[in-house]
């Protein structure tokens, strides 16, 4: 039988610690078996995973960009970036904006960064070359600032940052990365690991083409593409409202007043996010971009309805600091549900009233948490521990943060190992067959990952969005290599499979089991606790010990 | 009338996105590759120093530059080898390959800065409106390109301003 085509790719390798870098291609049976993106991603964090003693030790870090990254697919910008977590399992942020382009323009698909560097660094890559430079004079700036600074000091408007904040630096276990004003979503720490390695920063400049292998057809079939996404009614949605404003799109005027415009990542047609300038406050002059709708939700909760100048402004630090917005959304909550009722006092609080109607006080306590002083260093390990810290034994509180998921959403969440991007635009499913659509969606959610395609305009929200077969021709116009759908739903699959694997041996809690659940393991080929079956593992050639 | 010889490209910034597709369909259709330097359209994201905070929101742009197809082209004027020329059919300055020296005069006096450098062939490139049908403009998704009429090509701008106009005259006096 002749051999499958497979797509090339190359990966860079950087020891921090001995500041050595070197690149070569990517082993052939990855990329046969994986094909790209974050599926390949996952096996080369298989393959340099340091077994770790220290939950906060520094765990290697992949950064992977799709097949398609920078080329001529819709929105194909998206950057994945993957470790373990200090919490357990694994950590990983899907970032779009335009860091994935820059760097397959740089002549690099995929990084591994492995040891830890003496001092806070950060790595430049260059069009092929790699260096590892001195960021010892970032030490505690914020993402944004850290960004904006490494384009002055290589004076090169055009370099693509990803960089961690004060959060990141200090090891918050919620500490997340950030890229332009993309947001960090639920990431599982992986900002922390970053700091664990010293590396505030990874910063891209590329001058290098990406060729297409038929130009002129890939230019109309994207084209053809792009019509059919913004003719749907997914399209439509997040044209008119936004992510912010998915669920609710008469909301969408409440940013109306602060609004200077929408932007989009590289190549996407449905510039999700709004551009917003935040004109008084703490954050007054602060340039922001707008998070999707559960986000939003959760801060709604904190400030109370009607407060969108304040749910900007705390989109602009939680940037600002590199911090999870779920989780502090969660933990700020938390903390003002315990200053009301007593248990905890303006000594405690190192006097900020901790009041909704304070955002000054609320935007501190977040930057405490990111720089860890005082009681933000105590919030900083998380609500649990933080408990155990501030609460008398006895004393229970339930003021969680409830994200009010509907099932398609909560099993959607329970049954992946990274917090999907699509989960704040899934419909409300019936019971029936609940589990085979949120399969479905993993599966091509993970494809479009492979092509490094953003998910949201793509077959995971609706039928009449690009699938598995227009992925397949994507492919072949942009690279040349034939990749059926069937492959790339086989590669799908042993991607996801070997996600839960290593999601597993690194320790993540597991998910409260239920029917859809359970049913979705079935699915995928698991047993009922999750664990993939040994014919699965036979079937997807993960072999005994893949 | 020949509709491709009074259609100019016209760009509104207020509508970017900076989504940059238009400079990788570019380069894709003249260069078969996707790359922001071999675009001969330059999408300018004036954030770049500027992430963190701004003065005047009227900072945060997206400014599309590219060739104008001037009446009077200094690019034209200024080049040594007559290697400019205007095509009779779109009304694009072109470039004579047999002839470009690849002295970047007309890199030096173009007023919009739309002439730019191969460094591969060694010479210059620039807009030659992809024959009459401008892919940058077809491909725009958010209406911030257009390929249209001289004589009606800033309708659109005025459209948006007429609506700025409109709220203008909604708000109350303070």
């Amino acid at each position: 039988m002749p051999a499958r085509e497979r797509p090339t790719a190359r990966v860079g390798v950087i020891d921090l610690a001995t500041g050595q870098a070197k690149v070569s291609e990517l082993a052939p049976d990855t990329a046969d078996q994986y094909l790209g993106g974050r599926a390949a991603g996952i096996r080369l964090l298989q393959d340099y995973r340091r077994v770790s003693v220290d939950a906060l030790g520094p765990d290697n870090v992949v950064l992977s960009t799709g097949l398609l990254g920078g080329m001529v697919a819709p929105a194909a910008s998206m950057t994945y970036a993957l470790s373990v977590s200090p919490e357990g399992g694994l950590a990983g942020a899907s970032l779009g904006g335009f860091f994935g382009p820059e760097l397959r323009w740089a002549g690099l698909d995929h990084l591994i960064i492995v040891g830890k560097s003496a001092g806070l660094s950060y790595l430049l890559v260059h069009d092929g070359k790699i260096e590892i430079k001195d960021a010892r004079s970032l030490s505690g700036e914020s993402t944004l600032a850290t960004q904006e600074r490494l384009r002055r000091e290589l004076d090169d408007d055009c370099v693509q940052c990803l960089s961690i904040g004060p959060a990141g630096e200090k090891l918050v276990p919620f500490a997340g990365v950030v890229s332009g004003h993309e947001n960090p979503a639920r990431q599982r720490g992986l900002g922390a690991v970053f700091g664990a390695k010293n590396l505030k920063a990874i910063a891209v400049r590329g001058t290098r083409g990406l060729p297409v292998k038929f130009p002129e057809k890939a230019l109309d079939y994207n084209e053809e593409m792009v019509r059919s996404i913004r003719a749907s009614q997914v399209g439509r949605q997040l044209e008119s409202a936004g992510a912010v404003y998915f669920d609710d799109e008469r909301a969408a005027t409440a940013i109306d007043s602060y609004s200077i415009g929408r932007s989009g990542c590289f190549g996407c047609q449905l510039r999700c996010r709004y551009r917003y300038l935040l004109k008084e406050g703490t954050a007054a002059g602060a340039l922001g971009e707008t998070v999707d709708c559960l986000t939003r939700a959760a801060w709604d909760a904190v400030f109370g309805p009607e407060r969108t100048a304040s749910v900007l402004a705390a989109g602009h630090w939680l940037q600002s600091y590199g911090l999870d917005p779920l989780e502090t959304a969660g933990l700020v909550r938390w903390a003002m549900s315990l200053y009301q009722r007593g248990r905890l006092t303006d000594r405690e609080t190192g006097g900020l009233e901790l009041e909704a109607s304070n955002d000054a006080a609320v935007f501190e306590l977040m930057g405490r948490i990111g720089r860890r002083e005082g009681l933000g260093d105590v919030l900083a390990l998380g609500r649990a521990r933080a408990a155990e810290k501030i609460l008398p034994a006895n004393d229970q509180d339930n003021a969680s943060l409830d994200l009010h998921l509907n099932a398609a959403q909560g099993l959607s969440l329970a049954a992946s190992v990274f917090h999907p991007d699509y989960l704040f635009a899934l419909p409300p499913g019936g019971e029936d067959g609940l589990a085979a659509a949120a399969y479905e969606r993993a599966l091509c959610s993970t494809a479009a990952a492979i092509l490094g395609i953003c998910d949201l305009q793509t077959a995971v929200l609706a039928a009449d969005l690009p699938g598995f077969a227009e992925f397949s021709e994507m492919v072949y116009l942009n690279t040349g290599v034939r990749v059926e759908p069937d492959r790339l739903r086989e590669a799908a699959a042993r991607a996801l499979t070997l996600e839960r694997l290593l999601s597993q041996r690194t320790g993540a809690p597991a998910a409260p089991l239920t029917p859809p659940l359970v049913e979705y393991f079935r699915l995928a080929g698991w047993d009922e606790r999750g664990v993939p079956r040994p014919d699965t593992l036979e079937r997807l050639g993960l072999g005994a010990k893949p | 009338m020949d509709e491709t010889k009074d259609k100019v490209l016209v760009h509104d910034a207020t509508l970017c996105t900076g989504c940059m597709r238009c400079m990788t369909t570019c380069s894709t259709y003249n260069f078969g590759a996707t790359s922001f330097t071999k675009s001969c359209i330059q999408i300018i994201r004036h954030e770049g120093h500027a992430i963190t905070r701004m003065d005047e929101p009227d900072e945060l742009i997206f400014q599309p530059m590219t060739c104008q197809q001037c009446d009077k082209p200094r690019c034209q004027d200024f080049c040594p080898a007559h290697a400019l020329d205007r095509d009779p059919k779109t009304r694009a300055m072109k470039v004579n390959y047999d002839r470009c020296l690849g002295c970047r005069q007309c890199m030096v006096v173009c007023p919009f800065g739309a002439m730019r450098y191969d460094t591969t062939r060694r010479k210059v490139f620039k807009c030659e409106l992809c024959e009459g049908d401008p892919q940058c403009a077809k491909m725009c998704p958010s209406g911030a390109l257009q390929f249209l009429p001289k004589d009606i090509a800033n309708l659109p701008k005025i459209d948006t301003l007429s609506r700025k106009m409109i709220q203008m005259q909604r708000v109350p006096p303070e």
